[in-house]
């Protein structure tokens, strides 16, 4: 989820259409039968450790980096409404 | 001028107890305080904990124990890569306060050899730029012109590498990012194989792209580096469960034997300026023995869209866990929790980071995946068969790393105009490849050009070897820009 302003949005719309209105020369590559590519290796499949317990960070060095946490946990504004 | 010296003979004298780590660390600080003003290539620098690094270096050069074989070299990293308790932005106000709570693995093998890491570098938000001004900080300068950029995202790297700030500089690369500013700052520049780096502690942008790599003034810090940093790592499972290669054990005097793949085709569009001077730089690799050998590679004219798709779904994906919630900065404004995610992104991103995520949600989109993304993955299928069968017929590619040289700050104001002038580098990271970006002298102006030298997987010690050869014909390893001699 992202909040945008108007002047953004406007903006952005121009941008969008220019940038997609270069990608349409793929329509011109034939991809039929071509299998899609989602990863980086050219050979080599996923490397696997063994699963072994370790140490994680603590919950003080994690909640430091937190923008608001109260009694070791991280606090958000209110989910559910009071009265409901 | 010992700043001009490569990390490793400084790092020799060092161990020979010619000069102290102290005197290392005092004279990079020194020069950084006054030379970084006019370049804005550091974002943060350690100066207490880098000189308590170097007295515990002397100490333990004192009791004679085994020192690092990057004992006391300076070093940079890109600010997008963790180093333990210290700040990392990312160049990103969302995360102008976080503070890294685990190391990663490329700053524990670097500090497990002796290295003294300075500080962090600049770059474009999140690595998505090609200049450097899409920092939220600011803008980086390029040494040779501080009217022009030094390139991007690692624009921070190279200046402070060109400047003799450091020896070496971490950058990351997902479409060009270490070799472009590379290029445009007269330094090397390699963007390893997909997997010999290993990830663990860079904030992601692009997963199956992304790919750390070295920028150094000297060819033999590059190497020293990757032999340092180029291993398995049990944390990062696409990371190649090996152990570094020996950039030394090639030995090469010329190129004789060796097959240069050139797309003379695809490269017609080149300006007369660049065409000039790439054809100036492979005549030269000929006069030296290699053999040149026209490929077809016409189907990297498509390189620039099938990147952007998948570079901005991935970065979309990426992206979406700075919600505000559990690290970074939240809105202040945000009165509910739907707020907390819409508005600390709106706040926290810059306009590029913005632009990049809407693309990468609508080529994602349920409507539009066919027709974008899935349309994408199968073009880098051709790309990277096209690679495979050039790079049967040769030993390396060459193709100029940037088709200008470091453009004019401010002049890069159209996004498919900044996205195209990527056309060189992209395909290399789409495809895993290892390239390395080679400097090979001016331009009329006095800006530096770079050769591309791409390579079959995992070659990038033969990379090297063919560098070493240009490099004792060029000589760019002793060229310091004027403002930065002293």
């Amino acid at each position: 989820m992202i909040e945008l302003t108007d002047e953004e949005k406007d903006h952005l719309r121009k941008d969008l259409e220019k940038i997609f209105e270069m990608t349409e020369s793929l329509s011109q590559v034939n991809t039929e039968g071509i299998p899609p590519t989602s990863h980086g290796h050219l050979s080599l499949e996923g490397v696997i450790r063994e699963d072994k317990i370790k140490n994680s960070l603590s919950r003080e060095t994690f909640l430091e980096n937190s923008p608001d946490h109260i009694a070791g946990m991280i606090r958000v504004p209110a989910v559910i409404d009071k009265e409901a | 001028m010992l700043h001009t010296l490569s990390g490793k003979e400084l790092s020799r004298r060092f161990k020979n107890s010619e000069i102290n780590a102290v005197d290392i660390a005092e004279l990079f600080l020194k020069r950084i305080k006054k030379h970084n003003p006019k370049l804005n290539a550091f974002l943060s620098v350690f100066d207490e904990k880098v000189m308590e690094k170097a007295k515990a270096l002397d100490a333990k050069r004192e009791r004679k124990e085994p020192l690092g074989k990057m004992a006391a070299i300076p070093v940079g990293i890109k600010d997008n890569i963790i180093y333990k308790d210290e700040i990392t932005t990312c160049g990103s106000q969302f995360l102008k306060n976080f503070k890294a709570p685990y190391q990663s693995t490329v700053c524990e093998l670097l500090e497990a050899e002796d290295a003294l890491i300075l500080g962090k570098l600049n770059l474009d938000e999140f690595g998505m730029g090609s200049t450097t001004e899409y920092s939220s900080y600011c803008k980086s300068y390029n040494p040779w012109d501080l009217t022009r950029t030094p390139g991007g995202s690692s624009g921070g790297a190279s200046a402070a590498i060109a400047a003799r700030l450091c020896s070496v500089a971490l950058g990351s690369d997902t479409g060009g990012s270490v070799r472009q500013p590379a290029s445009f700052c007269g330094v090397y520049g390699l963007k390893p194989t997909y997997g010999r780096v290993s990830r663990f502690g860079l904030v992601a942008f692009a997963s199956s792209l992304d790919q750390i790599g070295p920028l150094t003034h000297h060819l033999d810090d590059l190497a020293l580096t990757m032999e340092v940093i180029g291993r398995d790592c049990e944390k990062d499972s696409t990371c190649f469960p090996l152990v570094p290669s020996d950039y030394e054990a090639i030995e090469r005097e010329d190129l004789k034997g060796v097959k240069i793949g050139i797309p003379y085709h695809f490269l017609e569009t080149l300006n007369s300026e660049a065409k000039l001077q790439f054809t100036e730089s492979i005549e030269l690799c000929q006069s030296r023995g290699a053999e040149l050998i026209e490929i077809d590679m016409d189907i990297l004219k498509h390189s620039s869209s099938v990147y952007y798709l998948i570079a901005t779904a991935e970065a979309a994906t990426n992206l979406a866990r700075f919600d505000g919630v559990r690290y970074g900065a939240r809105s202040a404004s945000a009165e509910t929790l739907e707020d907390v995610y819409k508005l600390s992104k709106e706040d926290g991103f810059g306009f590029e980071v913005k632009r990049r995520i809407l693309m990468g949600v609508f080529s994602l989109s349920k409507d539009q995946q066919d027709a974008y993304f899935k349309k994408a993955q199968k073009v880098r299928t051709l790309i990277i068969d096209k690679y495979q069968e050039s790079l049967e017929k040769c030993d390396v590619i060459a193709m100029p790393t940037s088709a200008t040289t470091a453009f004019p700050l401010g002049s890069m104001k159209d996004p498919v105009q900044m996205y195209l002038a990527d056309l060189y580098t992209t395909s290399v990271n789409l495809s895993g490849l290892p390239a390395l970006s080679v400097p090979t002298g001016f331009s009329e102006e006095n800006l530096p050009w770079g050769l591309q030298l791409i390579g079959s997987s995992l070659k990038e010690p033969e990379l090297v070897s063919y560098a070493r050869v240009l490099s004792g014909l060029y000589d760019c390893d002793h060229k310091v820009p004027t403002d930065f001699k002293d």
